[in-house]
């Protein structure tokens, strides 16, 4: 896909172009095999990344269910504090 | 080996009865399948990849149980169908699943160590579905007979609670104030009441104060992940732990029994159980109690041909209806926060509530047990993309899904019912269980109404259209299951007595939701099947 539309495999392209292939397999439906495949990847790749606690900051979250749990639930949620 | 009283099961009913026993200075064996659950270590809660793994099985429940073939689904029913905004359809053929399947946990505790602690008693009126309705079968006794061990259940467990549901009456007040209801389900609350209905805390096997050597709950949202605090009310550490203070309970652990052996006068006379290694045992008792579910009971009973005259073990089965939808709340509410149900509406709870159908349901949130309680479900379920732009959506829109659920009344039909499977064995050659499921066109009107009602309320919560919406019209997913040994006066028509004792068998009783003659409109089965437990030991020990 990426040699047909640009004429160089995925790494070598720049990121406007990386951009546009990978919103072209977004695009596939999942019935499609490519689309299956995409989300399929893309699912494993959700999996391990937020199972990183460096990945939890994005989010605001600082820290594992337990042992602290959370605390002020009864306030409207300050990401930062 | 001998007991006084031989309990197969130490989920919510074998632990109630195990108790109930031991206080009276009785002593009990329970065989257990499982291994016990330690709930300082085994939970994962703690671990960084704890949104890996669901509640940990040590073993496994897929497969234990067989379905037989599901209903096609029809495309007047399209509406119920489960869907994400961006998975699509959660069920891409034309027949219902068995995906979700038979949630339950075989270890010390039963199932209690997965549930979320709601301790619900019946709505009085959910136990004359017969005589006022013309539909399931009327309880053979009274609220009012079972209230006072609803009372003695929830001072055991330490129940926290606040509301005054009219439905059902108490003759005292909770053990514990209420658990502080989180900012992300007072949403829900304030949509609830801009449509004028009540929405009031739970009722919850959950510490709100530290209570009998336990600490108080530290919302951190995933009960259905094993609680690590010991907060929750699991029947291991409540029931079961006050039975071993007494010296008079004895568990035996990977204890699996595979047939009850009878005398020419219908009575037990021994439980046999096997192990994974597959040395056999057996075990002789005055008693016998089985307390392992609405599918594993009635299975035992038909393995053993024991309390089989009636024809009615296996019969009557209810299961799970329950419709969940999941939008995106403006504001920034943390719904990842704070006990999974703290809240609860029971405005349609009775089986009148819908006009022209029969059974009632109930909503509370549904975020937690939706599993958006992390940024690995967040990613995948709500906010999808790549690159940047997910950061970005990510970042915002972390802690804002707010779920809805509905759980309803589960009429029994003759077309779901429980048998032996012919063709699928256990590690023992035994038969497994074989599920029947079927949902008449009542019960999907009732769902469809509730759908409606949780879709009504979750506009009025200022949440978004729905982003995802699930279901059990197109896939069975059932952790509440009933009526398989249906209790009644008549040996012609149920399979235990008032009492829960077996007819035909006079020392042999059913301690679980498997006698139940009709599920209630919506209400979690644990503290019902507690409190028949503790009645049936002190009828038949009196």
């Amino acid at each position: 896909m990426c040699l047909e539309a640009f004429g160089a495999k995925f790494v070598a392209l720049g990121q406007d172009q990386k951009n546009s292939i990978i919103r072209t397999l977004d695009d596939i439906p999942e019935t499609n095999m490519l689309g299956w495949f995409f989300r399929a990847v893309r699912g494993d790749i959700f999996f391990y990344y937020y199972a990183q606690p460096e990945s939890w900051a994005l989010v605001g979250v600082t820290d594992t269910p337990q042992p602290n749990g959370h605390e002020n639930v009864t306030t409207l949620w300050d990401r930062n504090g | 080996m001998n007991a006084d009283v031989v309990i197969v099961g130490s989920g919510a009913g074998g632990s109630a009865a195990a108790w109930a026993l031991t206080q009276r200075g009785i002593n009990c064996t329970i065989l257990e399948a499982g291994p016990h659950y330690d709930f300082a270590t085994d939970y994962k809660l703690d671990q960084s990849n704890w949104e890996q793994h669901g509640f940990p099985e040590k073993i496994p429940t897929a497969g234990r149980q067989v379905f037989a073939p599901m209903q096609k689904l029809s495309k007047r029913w399209d509406h119920l169908r489960s869907w994400n905004h961006i998975r699509g359809p959660s069920n891409v053929t034309g027949v219902r699943t068995a995906r979700g399947g038979y949630k339950h946990v075989v270890g010390v505790g039963g199932t209690t160590l997965y549930f979320t602690g709601e301790y619900h008693r019946m709505n009085r009126r959910s136990m004359r579905m017969r005589s006022d309705f013309g539909v399931a079968a009327d309880w053979p006794l009274t609220y009012e007979e079972l209230e006072p061990y609803y009372t003695q259940a929830e001072r055991l467990v330490g129940t926290s609670g606040g509301g005054a549901d009219h439905r059902r009456p108490r003759s005292d007040g909770y053990p514990l104030p209420p658990l502080p209801m989180s900012y992300a389900t007072r949403q829900l609350q304030k949509g609830h009441e801009a449509l004028g209905l009540t929405f009031e805390s739970n009722p919850l096997a959950v510490l709100s104060k530290p209570f009998d050597g336990r600490p108080s709950c530290n919302f951190c949202g995933n009960c259905n992940r094993g609680c690590p605090h010991g907060d929750k009310g699991s029947a291991d550490i409540t029931f079961l732990w006050h039975a071993n203070a007494t010296g008079r309970c004895r568990i035996l652990t990977d204890a699996t029994v595979i047939n009850l052996e009878k005398d020419s006068g219908g009575r037990i006379r021994r439980a046999v159980y096997a192990r994974q290694d597959g040395t056999i045992d057996a075990i002789s008792a005055e008693a016998f109690i089985l307390a392992a579910g609405a599918i594993e009971t009635p299975r035992l009973l038909l393995n053993s041909d024991v309390a089989t005259g009636s024809g009615h073990v296996g019969k009557h089965f209810m299961e799970s209806l329950v419709w969940t939808s999941v939008g995106i709340h403006p504001d920034q509410i943390g719904s990842h926060r704070g006990h999974p149900s703290d809240g609860i509406c029971w405005d349609f709870n009775d089986p009148d509530a819908l006009d022209s159908i029969v059974g009632g349901f109930r909503l509370s949130p549904g975020t937690a047990e939706a599993n958006l309680v992390g940024p690995i479900n967040y990613a995948a379920r709500i906010v999808g993309g790549w690159g940047a732009e997910h950061k970005e959506r990510m970042r915002d829109l972390f802690g804002r899904a707010l779920a809805l659920t509905a759980f309803g009344e589960s009429l029994p039909n003759d077309k779901s019912f429980i048998d032996l499977d012919p063709d699928h064995q256990d590690a023992f050659g035994l038969p497994k269980a074989r599920i029947h499921s079927f949902l008449p066109d009542h019960e999907l009107e009732r769902l469809t109404a509730m759908r409606a009602t949780v879709r009504k309320v979750l506009a009025a919560s200022q949440v978004s259209d729905p982003v995802e919406e699930f279901g059990t019209y197109d896939d069975f997913d059932s952790t509440h299951v009933f009526g398989t040994c249906r209790m009644g006066q008549d040996p012609a028509t149920a399979v235990v007595d008032p009492n829960g004792r077996c007819h035909g068998s006079a020392n042999l009783f059913v301690c679980d939701a498997s006698v139940f003659p009709s599920s209630g409109g919506g209400e979690s089965p644990s503290l019902t099947i507690a409190a028949l437990a503790v009645r049936t030991v002190d009828k038949a020990w009196a």
